[in-house]
């Protein structure tokens, strides 16, 4: 077990969980003493019938207020106005049903009337709660963004074109609920991407600096309840034992993630979906394996012990300790790979096949240079194994483009042939 | 997914945990950040030279903020716990406190536990029932923070206030929000004193997954603390550890205790406090010899829920390299295994058998009328009682 020689770990977020999880969600109303709760969606969870279903048996207050208009790229305007909701209809709890964009705008909502302020800016950056905020319960309807375990949220201002990261520990929910039900009507697509971003988030905790014993057990978890489950979970998905598992993985990820770090992969994902536009998971799934590789003279050991929880104890024990990182490596290909081949050809493995509705490609050369300069800002390089220069984000882009090796090339400066 | 797993559970345990070098020094911080600023410390005070240390320590981490800490050392245990703890509730309203911090383990932390309830509950109440301890709700403006001293054994970081597996109850709300883990804190411990302490930690974080029912959450504590007690047991047996490793240790045990749910089934402890009242032994050497010999009886623990504790036990390297089907036996057998390596380590001072513990046979109808009444006995009966006090006495394993 790895003990670094100072760490810090929590898990302020209470886990209701299974397959009929939603039931008790009078749990979290009894608890917030909340004859009121505002629930925080998005109109494609409405679509798919999923308040219909908390309605129906969770047994809500007749007084509860619903508000549906949260967008996939939530703003501080649509934080502004469900404040406004809130305070206008006497709200006194907020229970967020959706994915990454709908829980960070409650969080964000959560600040301002927990704080009774309209000015979202003031909070902006890392501790600048020194209290606990109002009752929020969180309900994941995608199994992959951890938000509903962390004490972060990322707010866009589209109008000063910058997004403003919030980080405490009081962010953090007071409840996750873990239902199956939720993400049943989740699209192959989805699926296969919400999944990918949890097992990045799984392994870069596991190889990153900040990780201890505690983020390392529960990455552990993830990445092999994400192996056993994933392409199940694209194939059937009607199946509420698999989707039970990937969102119970993705929590387990979020909390690894949030008690460590991520790392290259996310500083050139977040720059990718910044520039490019480009959906997370997606950037996620096709940066996986150039940042192992990337990362493999740093952390090639504990890349290579990662082969046995995504492959199993057969193939780990066939493969020389020495060549495990890079069948780690492989193997995240081939996950790619079948997950290409599941989804019809809508999951890309390299950046060259990510094309719009118009069939244009998503990242062309010509954004390679900009997406570089925004990696290097991205906070997520801080506690990355390995450093990055301009040169070096240029390298992972080319081979995340091509879809090839790091170790192919001969002008990488890192990489896998270094380690091996 | 797992089968062992609950198919419905509820896991809350909001505890932070600050561990290594120097993790004493961010309490001023830590304390600001919940809005505190006059926080009361309890300071257990067991024995001289630990007192002069902990209390320096102390003292110095608050040197460079403009915090004033009142020190306060309550009494020592006695039959009335709640006595100490209504002394605790007087002097943090006569200070104006806003912060409760207790330094040390065990008893002095559950006094600190008690008094947060006292407080947290409206109106003069000079104790709390057992049914209003379980439904208290703490107030937020109370911070509990712990840091880790001497003498810790588990429990004290979870919501439980005594031992479980003893007279104990779970109060949730009354679980610390932070815990420090500062080696110099350490200092004064006494490591093979601690030992059956330890020992206990690790029975419980495999006994509450055995037994069930289990959850990802609680079974990744489990696995946490299994994997950070193990390695180091033979060299507390020996008096030989250091530092770090001490620090690893106590890191470890306070897992064990985020790991017990407070619904799961004991039976090793109930049987182990049995055979510990009437052999007279501590309790973790009763229960770490026990523990095979229980499980053993039980083939859904032994094929379903000890396999994935092999890992933590062995390394990933060797677990990988035995068959799947054989994990749940090759971790019974390091369980057995592992009074006899604590043997050699001791230099003989620690019991492989209850025999080699002291318990004479003729005491085994006691020791079964004392386990038989414990509710969180669940499936051991009489019979498999019997047959795993015969065994662990003779120290026979029992592999299928």
């Amino acid at each position: 077990m790895y003990i670094p020689g100072y760490f810090e770990f929590g898990l302020r977020t209470r886990i209701l969980a299974g397959r009929h999880a939603i039931d008790r969600l009078q749990v979290f109303l009894d608890r917030a003493r909340s004859a009121c709760p505002m629930i925080v969606t998005d109109a494609g969870v409405v679509a798919a019938g999923l308040i219909d279903l908390i309605e129906s048996t969770a047994k809500l207050p007749a007084s509860r207020v619903i508000a549906d208009g949260v967008p996939s790229d939530s703003d501080v305007d649509v934080v502004n106005q469900l404040v406004a909701t809130y305070r206008q209809k006497g709200c006194d709890s907020i229970i967020a049903v959706g994915g990454g964009s709908v829980i960070d705008t409650a969080k964000a909502i959560n600040i301002l009337v927990s704080e009774n302020s309209d000015d979202l800016m003031q909070f902006c950056g890392g501790n600048r709660l020194q209290r606990r905020l109002r009752p929020l319960v969180v309900i994941p309807t995608t199994a992959g963004t951890g938000s509903e375990v962390t004490g972060v949220a990322v707010i866009a201002d589209h109008r000063r074109q910058r997004k403003m990261l919030f980080a405490s520990a009081f962010l953090c929910p007071d409840m996750v609920v873990i239902d199956s039900r939720m993400t049943l009507s989740l699209p192959p697509f989805l699926t296969a991407a919400t999944g990918i971003d949890a097992l990045v988030h799984a392994v870069e905790a596991y190889i990153d600096l900040a990780k201890n014993p505690f983020s390392d057990q529960a990455a552990w978890t993830a990445v092999e309840l994400i192996s056993q489950h994933l392409l199940t979970g694209v194939h059937q998905p009607d199946n509420p034992d698999t989707r039970y598992a990937l969102a119970t993985a993705a929590t387990l990820a979020g909390v690894a993630f949030s008690n460590s770090t991520v790392g290259v992969v996310h500083a050139i994902g977040h720059s990718v979906g910044a520039v490019c536009g480009v959906h997370h998971g997606q950037c996620m799934g096709i940066g996986l394996p150039v940042g192992l590789e990337y990362n493999m003279r740093k952390c090639g050991e504990n890349i290579g012990r990662l082969l046995l929880p995504l492959a199993g104890a057969d193939v780990y024990v066939a493969t020389p300790r020495a060549q495990r990182a890079a069948a780690t490596v492989a193997c995240i290909r081939e996950l790619n790979r079948q997950l290409r081949e599941a989804t019809g050809e809508r999951y890309a493995c390299r950046f060259k096949d990510v094309k719009d509705r118009q069939g244009q490609p998503m990242v062309p050369r010509e954004k390679w240079p900009d997406i570089a300069d925004t990696t290097l800002g991205d906070g997520t390089l801080f506690y990355a194994p390995e450093d990055m220069n301009y040169d070096d984000a240029m390298t992972f882009i080319e081979a995340a483009w091509q879809g090839s090796s790091l170790s192919a090339g001969t002008e990488n400066r890192k990489g896998a042939h270094v380690y091996n | 997914m797992s089968d062992q797993w609950q198919a419905e559970y509820d896991f809350d345990c909001p505890v932070s945990i600050h561990a290594g070098n120097l993790a004493l020094d961010h309490l001023p911080f830590e304390l600001s950040m919940v809005g505190a600023g006059k926080p009361l410390i309890l300071i257990d005070r067991q024995g001289d030279g630990a007192l002069h240390r902990l209390e320096k320590q102390i003292i110095a981490a608050f040197q460079s903020s403009a915090m004033q800490p009142s020190l306060m050392t309550p009494g020592a245990a006695g039959p009335d716990r709640w006595a100490n703890a209504r002394q605790v509730v007087e002097q943090y309203a006569r200070i104006g406190a806003d912060a409760l911090v207790v330094v040390g383990a065990g008893e002095i932390v559950d006094q600190a536990k008690l008094a947060r309830g006292l407080l947290s509950v409206a109106g003069q109440v000079d104790r709390l029932s057992v049914n209003d301890l379980t439904q208290i709700q703490s107030r937020p403006d109370i911070a509990l923070i712990w840091a880790a001293g001497p003498g810790v054994d588990g429990r004290e970081a979870s919501g439980w206030i005594g031992r479980p597996g003893d007279a104990s109850v779970f109060c949730q709300a009354l679980t610390p929000d932070l815990v420090i883990i500062d080696p110099r804190l350490l200092d004064a411990m006494h490591t093979r004193e601690q030992l059956p302490g330890w020992l206990n930690a690790l029975v419980w974080a495999i006994q509450a997954q055995a037994f069930g029912p289990g959850n990802p959450f609680s079974g990744m504590y489990a696995k946490t603390a299994v994997a950070g007690i193990w390695p180091h047991l033979s060299f507390a047996a020996g008096s030989r550890m250091t530092k770090k490793t001490c620090t690893s240790m106590v890191t470890a045990v306070i897992c064990a205790g985020f790991g017990l749910s407070p619904t799961a089934q004991r039976p090793v402890s109930a049987l182990g406090r049995a055979v510990s009242v009437i052999g007279r032994m501590a309790p973790g050497i009763a229960d770490m010899i026990l523990l095979p010999y229980v499980v053993a009886h039980d083939a859904v623990a032994v094929s379903d829920r000890l396999p994935d504790f092999l890992t933590a036990i062995i390394g990933a390297d060797k677990a990988a390299l035995a068959a799947p089907h054989r994990h749940g036996v090759e971790v019974l057998r390091q369980l057995y295994d592992l009074p006899e390596m604590l043997h050699a380590a001791s230099g003989g001072r620690f019991p492989r058998t209850l025999q080699e513990a002291g318990l004479p046979r003729f005491l085994f109808d006691e020791v079964i009328e004392l386990a038989m009444p414990a509710s969180d006995r669940g499936r051991l009966s009489a019979e498999t009682m019997l047959a795993a006090l015969d065994a662990a006495w003779a120290g026979k394993p029992v592999i299928n």
